[in-house]
C-alpha cells in the first residue's frame, strides 16, 4: 500500500533522509517516533508530493511518487499537525468546500454525517471556523480525509496541543480506519498515544529508520526506554 | 468550490470596502467630469451671446469705422467636446474647447486665452481615467497581492496542494471572482456614467469601455504572474507597488524630461516674441516695406495701396498686424511640428506602459488629447484666415458697419472625425496580457 525504496533527501550539505526503507501494508497503522529533525515530516511530504526527494522513490497503491505526484494524490489523505482551515467559513462549509476540491460532492446530511463521526458536536457545524478549539479543527480535518475516501493516511503528529480527550476520541477514530483496511502513516512524539493506536512503530534518528518494530512487543515504558536508548 | 471562493471573497469587510471605495472614488470622478462639461457647455452657450452682443454694441459706437469694430470684435470657434470627454478631462482643462480672435495677428491671440489656467496643470483632474489608471490598480493589487501567500501564511496551501489535482484552476478561480466583482464595479461606473451624462453609446464609448477593461484585465495578469514566484505577501505586495510607482510615476516622469530634452521647443517662446517685434516695429519703421510684403502674401490687395506720407490708415494697420503672423510663421510651424513629435514620443512610449495607454487611448476617444489641440489649433488658424479675407476688402476699401450681415457672424464648430484604429487601440494591451499569462502559466504548471 505504501512503500518506500532508498528514500533520500538532502538539503545542501545536510542529509534530512537517508535512504529510507519503509512498507506500511493494507489496514497497519505504522507510527513514526523521532526528535524534531528526524526526518519525520520530510518523509511525510516526499509522500504527499510537496517535496522532491534526491533519490530513491516512494510508492502509493504502487504508484510512483516521482513519476506521479499529481496521480498519488486521488489516494492519499492527510492531517497536519494544525488543521488550518477557512476562519470565514463554518465546519461544514469547509468541509464541503475541501471535498469539492478533491472532486467530491455530498449532501448536507452526508456532511454532517462525516462530522458527526469524528465527535464534532452538531451545534459547531454550523459555527464559523474561526471560533473553533483546536481539538475542534482537528475533527474536521479529520472529516475532509475521510470525506476524500483515499485508502492512505498519512497524519504529521495529529495529536500534538490536544487535550487529553480529545487525543483519546482521535485515536479511536484512527483505530476505526485501520480497522476499515485504511493504511496510516502517523509521525508523532506520542510514545503511548503511537503503542495505543499503531501496529507498527519506527524509530528515526537523523534521517535514519534505526528501528522498525511491531508495536504489540513493547508497553508504553519499553518502548519510551528503548526510544530514550536509541536517540 | 467557486460557491465558497465567493463567499470567503464576499465575507471578507477589507474587500467590499475596497470595491465601495472603487465605486465611491468612481462616482466622484464622473461627477467632476460632468461639472467640467456643464461648465463647459455653459461658457460656450454663453459665448454665443457675448459674440452677438459684442457686435451690436461695436457697430451701433463705431457704425462709420469698419476697422476700429474689427479691432474689438472677436469671432469664436468652439472646439467640439464630446461627452465623453466628461470621463477622460485629458488637455480641455489647459487649452480652451472655445477660443475666441479677433482678425488682428493671430499668434499673440493664441497665447493670450483666458481660458489657459495653469494651476489645473500642477495639480491634474480627478477624472474617470484617472480613478482607472492610478486607483483601479491599487485595488486589484489588493486583492490580488497574497492570492497564493496567503494560503501558504495561512497554513491552507499544503492541504489544499493534497486535496486538488489542480491547484492553478483554485488560483485562476479566485482571480476571476476578484476580476469579475472589479469589472462588475468598472462596468456599473460605466453605465452610470453614460445615463448620468447621457454619453451616447457610440463606438467611442465602446472602445473606451473596452480600453478601461483591458487595462484591468492586464493589471490581473501582472499579479498573477508576480505571485507565481511564491513570494510572501510583504514581498508581493512590495514588488507590485514598485510596479505601479514605476509605470505611474517614475518612467513617465523620466521619459517626460527626456522627451523634452529630445525635442526642446524654445519656438513657442520664439514665436510669441517674433510676433511682437514683427507687428510692433512696424509702427516706427516705413510702410512701404512691410506695405510690400503684404502684397507679396496677399497680391489681390495691392490696389488698396498706403503712401508713405499718409497717416493712420486701416489698411497699414492690419498689414502691420499681419506682420507678427507672417513673421512667427516659421517658428510657429516649427512648435507645432515639434508638438506633434513630442505626442509621437509619448504615444510609442504609450505601446510600452499600458498605463500611459490607456491615458492616451482615452484622451484620444474623449477628443481631449494634444493631436485634438493641435489640429483645433491649425483649424483655429484656418478660421483666422477666413475671417480675413473675409472683412479685409471690406475695411480697405472704406466701408461701414452696416456693409456687413452680421446675422451670419455666428459662432463656428471645429468638429473632428476620426476612423477609430482598433489595432492600434487593442495591440498593446493583449501583447502584455498574453505576455504576462504565458510566463505565468509556466510557474503555475510547476505549483501543483
Amino acid at each position: 500500500m505504501l512503500k518506500t525504496i532508498n528514500l533520500h533527501k538532502k538539503y545542501n550539505d545536510f542529509t534530512a533522509l537517508h535512504s529510507l526503507n519503509l512498507e506500511v501494508k493494507k489496514g497497519e497503522i505504522f507510527a513514526l517516533l523521532g526528535q524534531n529533525g528526524a526526518g519525520k515530516s520530510t518523509t511525510i511530504n516526499i509522500l504527499l508530493g510537496l517535496i522532491k526527494a534526491t533519490s530513491g522513490d516512494a510508492f502509493i497503491n504502487e504508484i510512483s511518487v516521482k513519476e506521479h505526484p499529481q496521480k498519488i494524490k486521488k489516494h492519499l489523505a492527510y492531517i497536519p499537525e494544525t488543521v488550518l482551515l477557512y476562519p470565514n467559513l463554518t465546519g461544514i462549509e469547509n468541509l464541503d468546500f475541501f471535498s469539492k476540491i478533491a472532486g467530491f460532492d455530498y449532501q448536507k446530511d452526508e456532511l454532517s454525517a462525516l462530522l458527526k463521526r469524528t465527535g464534532l458536536q452538531e451545534t459547531a457545524h454550523q459555527k464559523p471556523l474561526g471560533g473553533y478549539s483546536k481539538g475542534m479543527r482537528q475533527k474536521v480535518g479529520i472529516a475532509i480525509a475521510l470525506a476524500k475516501d483515499a485508502k492512505v493516511l498519512l497524519l504529521d503528529e495529529p495529536t500534538s496541543g490536544l487535550d487529553p480527550i480529545a487525543t483519546a476520541e482521535f485515536t479511536e477514530i484512527v483505530r476505526q480506519l485501520g480497522k476499515e483496511g485504511r493504511t496510516v502513516l502517523m509521525a508523532t512524539h506520542d510514545i503511548f498515544n503511537a503503542v495505543s493506536v499503531a501496529t507498527n512503530i519506527g524509530i528515526m534518528k537523523q534521517g535514519e529508520l534505526v528501528q522498525n518494530l511491531p508495536s504489540k512487543a513493547f508497553t508504553a515504558q519499553e518502548l519510551q526506554e528503548l526510544y530514550l536508548k536509541t536517540i | 468550490m467557486n460557491r465558497y471562493l465567493y463567499i470567503q471573497f464576499y465575507r471578507n469587510k477589507a474587500y467590499i470596502i475596497a470595491l465601495l471605495f472603487l465605486f465611491m472614488a468612481g462616482m466622484m470622478a464622473i461627477y467632476t467630469g460632468k461639472k467640467f462639461l456643464d461648465r463647459n457647455e455653459d461658457i460656450i452657450s454663453k459665448s454665443g451671446a457675448f459674440q452677438k452682443e459684442s457686435i451690436e454694441r461695436n457697430t451701433k459706437f463705431h457704425k462709420d469705422d469698419l476697422g476700429l469694430v474689427l479691432y474689438y470684435i472677436k469671432f469664436n470657434l468652439v472646439n467640439e467636446t464630446p461627452r465623453l470627454a466628461a470621463l477622460n478631462i485629458g488637455m480641455r482643462d489647459l487649452n480652451p474647447s472655445i477660443q475666441g480672435v479677433t482678425i488682428r495677428n493671430l499668434e499673440e491671440q493664441r497665447y493670450n486665452s483666458d481660458f489657459y489656467n495653469p494651476a489645473n496643470a500642477a495639480v491634474g483632474n480627478f477624472d474617470f481615467s484617472f480613478v482607472i489608471v492610478f486607483l483601479f490598480p491599487l485595488v486589484i493589487v489588493a486583492f490580488c497581492y497574497n492570492l497564493i501567500s496567503e494560503e501558504e501564511e495561512r497554513g491552507t496551501w499544503k492541504l489544499l496542494s493534497v486535496q486538488s489535482g489542480n491547484l492553478q484552476k483554485f488560483l485562476d478561480h479566485k482571480i476571476l471572482i476578484r476580476l469579475s466583482a472589479v469589472t462588475m464595479v468598472y462596468l456599473a461606473l460605466m453605465i452610470i456614467a453614460s445615463l448620468w451624462i447621457k454619453i451616447p453609446s457610440d463606438l467611442y464609448y465602446i472602445a473606451f469601455v473596452i480600453s478601461g477593461w483591458l487595462y484591468i484585465l492586464f493589471w490581473f495578469t501582472l499579479c498573477r504572474w508576480v505571485i507565481s514566484f511564491r513570494k510572501s505577501s510583504a514581498q508581493n505586495a512590495l514588488i507590485l507597488l514598485i510596479v505601479w510607482v514605476s509605470i505611474n510615476f517614475i518612467i513617465p516622469m523620466s521619459s517626460n524630461i527626456l522627451i523634452q530634452k529630445i525635442y526642446p521647443v524654445h519656438e513657442s517662446l520664439k514665436a510669441v516674441m517674433e510676433q511682437r517685434e514683427g507687428y510692433h516695429n512696424k509702427w516706427d519703421e516705413a510702410k512701404r516695406p512691410t506695405m510690400e510684403k503684404f502684397y507679396k502674401a496677399y497680391p489681390q490687395y495691392r490696389n488698396f495701396t498706403v503712401e508713405e506720407n499718409d497717416t493712420f490708415t486701416w489698411t497699414w494697420y492690419y498689414a502691420m498686424q499681419h506682420m507678427g503672423d507672417l513673421e512667427s510663421a516659421k517658428s510657429a510651424e516649427l512648435y507645432t511640428e515639434k508638438m506633434q513629435k513630442r505626442n509621437q514620443a509619448a504615444t510609442y512610449l504609450g505601446y510600452l506602459l499600458p498605463n500611459l495607454h490607456t491615458q492616451l487611448t482615452e484622451s484620444h476617444l474623449a477628443k481631449t488629447d494634444m493631436s485634438n489641440q493641435l489640429q483645433y489649433a491649425s483649424s483655429l488658424k484656418k478660421f483666422h484666415e477666413k475671417k480675413r479675407l473675409f472683412f479685409y476688402p471690406l475695411i480697405f476699401s472704406g466701408k461701414n458697419a452696416e456693409s456687413v450681415n452680421w446675422a451670419q457672424q455666428t459662432i463656428e464648430v471645429f468638429s473632428l472625425s476620426e476612423h477609430l484604429k482598433w489595432f492600434q487601440l487593442l495591440l498593446p494591451y493583449l501583447i502584455f496580457i498574453a505576455l504576462f499569462m504565458i510566463l505565468s502559466q509556466n510557474k503555475y504548471r510547476k505549483l501543483c
